[in-house]
């Protein structure tokens, strides 16, 4: 009684510091910190409760560092303005945010008893409620520092329409500008959007997530409405301990470290601020299969109850109101729901037969709306057979391996997964199995398209789904981890924990600066361009990008996959764990120092002219930054008249054999050259004849001096109006 | 000794150096090669003072050894990331401090404080706050004495003293002495080290040899500088007998008065320091209170010559004297944690202030001295009731907890309240203004409305060394939405000065500058960036600012405007 009153009280207490918080904040309206300041006191409030909740209470040295830290960090964010540091707000948000860090990391470690010797049927609420604070603490500070994105600002209008208009019709909404109430720039009808027979403008996007999101954004707002999806992923998080139930029971160790590498990790962390239907496609997934593989263990199979209906049937009708192609994974479901739930008839027949209709309803919407049953896509896209087998490789590898949208680019921790998945074939596990029947039928349509990298999107949106099931498929391997007697794998640790400290970094600056989350499908990265332009020197070329296919796309995949088992089954030793940690920090340390040195040394063998180390004196990239299906076109560098660019060149050798790849644009009927320079000395000179047409101009072999850069000018007359130019794409330059 | 500290300091020795010479070589790749301004030479003194820092903490951080992993990834990660400038300088030392700070808090949890505990937690401190001498380093005696003897010899002290009056007192004192000096000299290593030899000299069974070797440690100071050792010799001695410190103390004290004839002014500063710095001294042990009256006698008669370190000794042997119990020492363990944090990071880079301790203690919004220390006596007074009053209910690290938790808001109470006006800076950090010949004026408008009550310009000049003290350089002008103006200079050796004033060259003349704001690597030398306030009379709506590079200055003269910020 007593303890339920103290928490009352600071529960009272929490509101009463927020509401007077946002009545009259210390900090200006538009202050970076406003947001986290106010909600602070309830985050605190939470963390608390979750603690005096937990089975084992957490140390208070740790505690009182916590609070030390973050009353030194509250203090420098009321003197920051007058300190006039460069990038304050960045600075003190990682600091906040490392010591939630540490406090997550303590907690979810004390709730470990919570979990028992077998993972339990319905895991503790508070597995629900660590990763939804987290995600709320998160919330002020990233949808105050990112504008949603993508098609974000479009399921927040139709989130409006319905909240106050009751209806999909975004033609008032539109004309208002009630793109206000969320973003502060202003957003137009998408392409290929529905026109009404009377002029009015729908969304090509479904109604389903808008309709889940509408309470909450007529109470709050945006923030309502992000807040809704943080709750929706904790959900998913969550469900990765029930879900592990069926797959490991007797490691819940575990699986709470791999629900925290989910929960608290990339990309699961940046999803959860953000207004995505993977979040709710994953839920919906995670739930049925759940359900799937609970009916599979009751001796009475065949006979279906209102649980097996509802945690089956629905999220197998949800997903494709969810989106369309979320069929991909209903299909599977419903497949599996009959193979384990003993073959039955009935159940699949009409869910079958329910499904069918629907799947088949939108269809004929689609048809009758857009004059197309794909809406924006053709059947030739969602045709598997129209692709290669270099389209599937570059879309499956670029959804893990990709810097910019893989996964083990945003959170190099997952990189396990590789050995994981081998201890799960050589076991024969089921879990693979479901992985597999799940995902890749849907997987199969995503990832040979032009579009696999989701678009303008967080890393790994299309493979979102399979995330609970990868968490999963760490558990064996981190069992392995300690073997009888106290021996540990020396290789692993290393492994975990340089990966670990890195994937922390990187987690830091993806929170700290959200929207380096959203790169533009051209082979770099926000993070990669910062390098390169810091050190003068093309960085991006040693990591891989599906969307520029270099050398590295398929050394790091052909390197990695047989690597890093190897490494982590290295025989076991006793008491290694903290030498190989140490090792693996100072081995990523070492990685980071050959980086530099690397860019340095190793020879240019291709240069993109539009990439940041390239010193340009004019023109501009090629396409423009916001062009839709990116990959579809060449990037390059539209060099005019009088202009001038500087390539750094490592040199490979004395001779080199230069290849320019270039399109003349003529505008003027003057002639035009291109010199081709090694520094100051001219190598050749291009004298394009046709417009519009891509050539290859060959030079060389030709000496090299090392140290000079590459230098390209175009020349040519100045007659009045658009200038003359040429589309520089790359050049690549193979030495002897 | 239990089992962890034993194999503690043996357990992966490589593997701990390996650490953070993986975060020296990644910074210097990167700094290495670092295309933008200065930012090599201030990467590669990051690099080596962060290696500097953690090589210690891996010897000290206890198994698992996080926070020396995360503390190398992190500060190397922020070298990566940050611009080189201050900004990027004052968040590696964050790094680098909080990191010192988790493994000597983990550490001292877990063992005593014993040499191998103390030495390594010493050097690092003393990295971090003496800094500076990293600096281009060359390689010698004097250096090492500076870097290493010192603190190890302090650090050996303070775990001799440790053994017998327990590790919560000689920390105190330790940072008392670190706060005061900053960091480890000989006047503060003296200090410990005579207080330690007092300590031993006090026991009964100290055998004859080594009660003269003790008693030759404390008298040691006099050789050093008799003014300054005679005070840290009494004080060595008053540990071992009060009551003869104390008369010792009185006749040091006349003997001090005679011929340094101090101010009754400063006398008064001199003895506030004592509640100030250490306010749990006013509730001292019954047998000890004779040494809190000799150290108060010292510490109102010893010169400060050259520095506040001399009231080490005094400080150190009041520290000694403090009642054990927690109620009285948490909130002095606080409060000296505080003072060393807020010298740590401003006696390092980019601050690199000349009195550290004076300026943290200044934050609070009074200048140290009897107001100030009243004020913090009164207070600690209260938490140290308080913290009686509690011991009635809860167990004893609830206690300490909640009562540490509370003098630590109590400090963050006291440093918000004290906080600067609302200012609206004018300039992007990182990109200044400069004011040149040819370009001699900037000016920007203000929020509609803004009411000014001060203006704060962060500037320095570039070839202004030789100009007299005093020569305007700018004119700054506020226009109110009338047409009525407000303008003053901006002087030279005033509000602002030379950036390279700290140049071989520069320095050799002799000129002054005013105390740096902030400063940055630049080259060989230090950078500096100054900063002014002018206080208008009243706070009154202003829409103009305009700053002008004032007429009749050397043509290659410029002012660097690095931070323009209008205060409410």
């Amino acid at each position: 009684m007593r303890s339920r009153l103290a928490t009352a009280g600071v529960f009272i207490a929490a509101l009463a510091a927020t509401a007077l918080l946002v009545w009259r904040s210390p900090l200006p309206a538009d202050d970076a910190f406003r947001g986290t300041l106010t909600i602070l006191p309830l985050i605190l409030a939470v963390l608390r409760e979750i603690h005096l909740r937990g089975p084992r209470p957490l140390s208070w040295a740790g505690t009182a560092g916590e609070l030390a830290g973050l009353v030194i960090l509250g203090v420098l964010v009321f003197t920051r303005s007058h300190l006039s540091l460069a990038l304050a707000d960045e600075v003190l948000a990682a600091g906040l945010l490392l010591i939630l860090a540490v406090r997550v990391a303590r907690q979810t470690r004390a709730l470990r008893p919570l979990l028992g010797d077998r993972l339990p049927g319905r895991p503790s609420f508070l597995f629900f409620c660590l990763p939804l604070t987290v995600y709320l603490a998160l919330l002020p500070w990233s949808a105050g520092h990112r504008q949603v994105d993508g098609d974000e600002p479009y399921y927040l209008l139709v989130t409006h329409s319905l909240a106050y208009d009751f209806d999909a019709d975004l033609t008032n909404n539109y004309a208002h500008g009630d793109w206000r109430h969320f973003m502060s720039r202003p957003i137009a009808p998408q392409p290929g959007d529905p026109v009404g027979t009377h002029g009015e403008r729908y969304s090509r996007h479904n109604e389903m997530l808008p309709l889940m999101l509408v309470p909450a954004y007529r109470v709050a707002g945006k923030m309502g409405a992000l807040a809704t999806m943080a709750a929706l992923t904790a959900a998913l998080a969550w469900l990765v301990l029930r879900l592990a139930r069926h797959y490991s029971p007797e490691r819940p160790g575990e699986t709470l470290a791999a629900y925290a590498l989910a929960a608290f990790g990339p990309p699961l962390l940046l999803y959860s601020y953000q207004v995505w239907v993977e979040v709710p496609a994953a839920l919906l997934a995670a739930l049925a299969l759940d359900r799937i593989l609970t009916l599979d263990s009751r001796e009475t199979r065949g006979s279906w109850r209102l649980k097996e209906w509802l945690g089956i049937g629905l999220p197998v009708l949800f997903l494709p109101l969810v989106k369309i192609r979320f069929v991909l994974i209903a299909v599977p479901i419903l497949l599996l729901a009959w193979w384990y739930a003993g073959r039955p008839k009935r159940p699949v027949l009409i869910l079958g037969g329910l499904l069918g209709a629907l799947a088949g309803g939108m269809l004929l919407y689609n048809q009758l709306v857009y004059s197309n049953p794909l809406k924006i896509h053709t059947w030739q896209e969602v045709d598997p057979a129209s692709y290669g087998l270099a389209s599937y490789l570059k879309g499956g590898f670029g959804l893990f391996y990709d810097a910019a949208f893989g996964l083990f680019g945003c959170a190099p921790a997952w990189l396990v997964l590789i050995p994981a998945v081998g201890l799960l074939v050589a076991r024969r596990s089921r879990l693979l199995f479901h992985l597999t029947a799940l995902s890749v039928p849907y997987l199969a349509v995503v990832a040979p398209r032009l579009e696999w990298y989701g678009g303008w999107s967080p890393p790994f949106r299309y493979a979102l789904i399979a995330l609970p099931l990868l968490a999963v498929a760490l558990v064996p391997l981190l069992a392995d981890l300690s073997g009888p007697g106290g021996d540990e794998r020396p290789g692993a640790w290393t492994l975990l924990a340089g990966l670990g400290a890195l994937t922390l970094v990187l987690t830091l600056l993806w929170v700290t600066v959200p929207g380096w989350t959203y790169n533009f499908a051209d082979g770099r990265t926000y993070l990669l361009d910062t390098l390169s332009g810091r050190l003068g020197m093309d960085v991006a070329r040693f990591f891989p990008s599906s969307a520029r296919v270099r050398t590295a796309t398929w050394v790091w995949p052909v390197v990695t996959i047989p690597l890093l088992p190897l490494l982590w089954w290295l025989p076991r030793a006793p008491r290694s764990r903290s030498a190989a940690v140490l090792v693996g920090v100072a081995l990523l340390l070492a990685a980071a120092a050959l980086l530099p040195a690397a860019a340095a040394r190793v020879p240019s063998g291709v240069i993109e002219m539009e990439d940041p180390q390239v010193w340009k004196s004019g023109g501009h990239p090629q396409p423009e930054r916001w062009v839709i299906e990116r990959t579809r076109h060449r990037g390059g560098w539209t060099l005019g008249v009088g202009e001038t660019l500087k390539a750094p060149v490592v040199a490979g050798g004395r001779r080199v054999k230069i290849r320019l790849y270039g399109e003349f644009i003529r505008n003027q009927p003057v002639p035009f050259t291109l010199d081709i320079q090694e520094g100051d000395c001219r190598l050749a000179t291009w004298r394009p004849a046709r417009s519009r047409v891509w050539e290859v101009i060959e030079i060389g072999p030709v000496d090299w001096k090392a140290g000079e850069p590459l230098v390209l000018s175009a020349h040519g007359e100045y007659p009045p109006g658009e200038i003359n130019g040429a589309i520089l794409d790359r050049v690549e330059m193979e030495w002897r | 000794m239990n089992e962890i500290s034993l194999s503690q300091p043996l357990r992966n020795v490589p593997l701990r150096l390996l650490v953070p010479l993986g975060a020296l070589a990644a910074m210097a790749a990167f700094a290495g090669r670092d295309t933008a301004a200065a930012g090599t030479a201030e990467g590669l003194y990051l690099a080596v003072l962060a290696a500097a820092a953690l090589l210690p903490v891996g010897w000290l951080a206890p198994d698992p050894q996080m926070e020396l992993g995360l503390g190398a990834v992190l500060a190397t990660a922020v070298l990566w990331a940050l611009p080189p400038g201050p900004a990027r300088g004052a968040t590696v030392m964050l790094v680098l401090a909080a990191t010192l700070a988790v493994a000597a808090a983990r550490r001292l949890l877990i063992s005593p404080a014993s040499p191998a505990v103390l030495v390594p937690l010493a050097v690092s401190l003393q990295m971090l706050l003496r800094g500076e001498l990293l600096f281009h380093p060359v390689l010698s005696v004097r250096l090492l004495v500076a870097l290493l003897a010192l603190p190890v010899a302090s650090a050996l002290a303070v775990a001799l003293l440790a053994r017998s009056r327990g590790p919560v007192l000689p920390l105190i004192a330790a940072g008392v002495a670190v706060a005061l000096a900053p960091g480890f000299n000989v006047a503060s290593t003296l200090a410990l080290l005579a207080l330690a030899a007092g300590d031993a000299l006090g026991r009964k069974d100290l055998g004859k040899p080594a009660r003269a070797v003790a008693l030759a440690v404390v008298l040691a100071p006099i050789a050093w500088q008799p003014s300054y050792g005679v005070a840290v010799a009494v004080c060595g001695l008053a540990l071992a007998w009060p009551r003869l410190g104390l008369a010792l103390a009185v006749a040091v004290a006349i003997v001090l008065e005679i011929v340094f004839k101090p101010s009754a002014t400063s006398m008064i500063l001199h003895v506030s320091a004592l509640p100030l710095l250490l306010p749990a001294a006013l509730l001292p042990q019954r047998e000890r209170a004779w040494n809190v009256l000799a150290a108060a006698l010292l510490a109102a008669t010893v010169p400060l010559l050259p520095d506040l370190s001399t009231l080490a000794a005094p400080l150190g042997l009041a520290a000694l004297a403090v009642r054990p119990g927690a109620p009285f020492t948490v909130p002095q363990r606080v409060w000296t944690g505080a003072l060393l944090a807020g010298t740590a990071l401003l006696s390092s880079y980019p601050w690199l202030r000349q009195g550290p301790l004076t300026e943290s203690i200044a934050l609070l919004g009074l200048p140290p001295g009897p107001g100030l220390a009243a004020w913090v006596a009164v207070l600690f007074l209260g938490l140290a009731g308080l913290g009686v009053w509690m011991g009635r209910g809860w167990s004893d690290p609830l206690r300490s907890l909640r009562l540490a938790g509370l003098s630590a808001a109590c400090l963050a109470l006291a440093l918000l309240l004290r906080l600067p006006a609302t200012g609206t800076p004018l300039l992007t950090p990182q990109l200044p203004v400069v004011l040149e010949a040819s370009r001699p004026a900037w000016e920007a408008g203000l929020p509609l409305g803004q009411s000014v009550k001060s203006v704060v310009i962060e500037s320095s000049l570039a070839n202004g060394a030789e100009l007299p003290v005093g020569t305007p350089v700018a004119i700054v002008q506020l226009a109110g939405p009338a047409g009525r103006t407000v303008d003053w200079t901006l002087k030279a050796g005033e509000d602002t000065g030379e950036w390279a004033a700290l140049r071989e060259d520069v320095a050799r003349e002799g000129r002054s500058a005013p105390p740096a704001w902030a400063s940055w690597a630049a080259g060989g030398f230090f950078g500096q960036r100054y900063r002014a306030t002018h206080e208008l009379d009243r706070a009154e709506p202003f829409v103009h600012l305009r700053i002008e590079r004032a007429p009749g200055l050397p043509p290659d003269l410029t002012v660097a405007l690095y931070q323009l910020e209008v205060r409410r």
